[in-house]
């Protein structure tokens, strides 16, 4: 664990000082040529020669330096940003494939935020009354036949059991004319027995008693 | 020379590094290459430039110390130490290459 630390810490050091690191083993890499070079031209080589066959020993310096690099920092991090950059580049290049993607992604998400509204809303969002998940709507089965619709004495009889659910209301689609008489508006509503309000948290207006 | 040269195994050169300077004391990269070609027999072919990734692994992994000093020869280049870690790692390693070696070899003179 200790270990894990401190490479981590000397990564990070490396990347944020990534030329410190570079020019480190630039001069590493030299110094190391330049034993090399001595070495070879003490065994009678020219200079040239000696220069030749110390870089041939090291081998690719290019490539010492890339493996250098990955050791030192955050490779994938790097290579991250990188692609990154590539990848704007690319777009700023060709502005017309950009503006269709662009716009074909803008679609996408707009598609499916309309949609995932609506079923929000639809199916997903608890009602805004008290206690939601205990609301439930009472159907009937007559000979196979599933209904939601009962008559008055049935709803009346059913808000009386007060075992089987505490509150139980009904209603019935209506639509009004409210206004003065002057100015009648017809407005959505519904007829709705007593049991309707208090689960729904509504209180009647007081003219409407 | 000799003519048939073997590429330093995967994962062996840290194990060659440490023990040189186990044995070598405080060293430069050049100086640690010129050892394990030396000792090899020019047997080994070390691209010496892989050195170079190794040491900084070993350093970052608390093997080995870096310091930059000067040569015999006036010559500035970073030396390279062993540390505690680096010599409890050796010694582990050594123990895992010869257990390595020994079931490798007995594998493969194995006869029915």
């Amino acid at each position: 664990m200790r270990h894990l630390l401190r490479s981590v810490a000397i990564r990070a050091m490396a990347s944020f000082r990534k030329q410190r690191l570079n020019e480190g083993l630039e001069e590493e890499c030299r110094s190391h040529l330049e034993f090399a070079i001595e070495r070879n031209k003490q065994q009678g080589m020219t200079e040239e020669q000696a220069r030749r066959e110390a870089l041939l020993a090291f081998g690719g310096v290019e490539q010492v330096k890339e493996m250098y690099r990955a050791q030192g920092g955050f490779p994938v991090i790097e290579t991250a940003l990188q692609d990154l950059r590539y990848g704007m580049r690319m777009l700023r290049r060709s502005p017309g494939f950009t503006a269709v993607t662009v716009l074909s992604i803008a679609l996408g998400i707009g598609a499916n935020v309309a949609i995932f509204s609506l079923i929000y809303a639809l199916l997903l969002r608890w009602l805004p009354v008290p206690d939601p998940q205990n609301l439930m709507q009472v159907n009937i089965v007559i000979d196979g036949k599933s209904s939601d619709s009962f008559s008055y004495p049935v709803i009346k009889a059913l808000a009386e059991r007060k075992d089987v659910f505490a509150n139980l209301g009904g209603f019935s689609d209506n639509p009004f004319t409210v206004g003065p008489p002057s100015a009648p508006v017809l407005t959505q509503g519904a007829l709705v027995s007593g049991g309707f309000f208090p689960r729904w948290n509504y209180s009647p207006a007081p003219d409407a008693c | 020379m000799n003519t048939s040269r073997t590429e330093v195994l995967q994962g062996t050169l840290d194990l060659l590094v440490l023990k040189t300077l186990q044995t070598m004391g405080p060293m430069h990269g050049f100086g640690i290459a010129q050892r394990i070609q030396q000792v090899s027999e020019d047997v080994l072919r070390l691209n010496q430039g892989t050195l170079y990734p190794a040491l900084l692994r070993l350093e970052q992994r608390g093997c080995i110390n870096a310091k930059w000093g000067v040569s015999d020869n006036n010559r500035k280049a970073k030396y390279y130490s062993l540390t505690a870690t680096g010599r409890k790692q050796l010694k582990q390693n050594t123990a895992g290459w010869d257990q390595m070696s020994a079931v490798i070899n007995r594998v493969l003179r194995a006869t029915l």
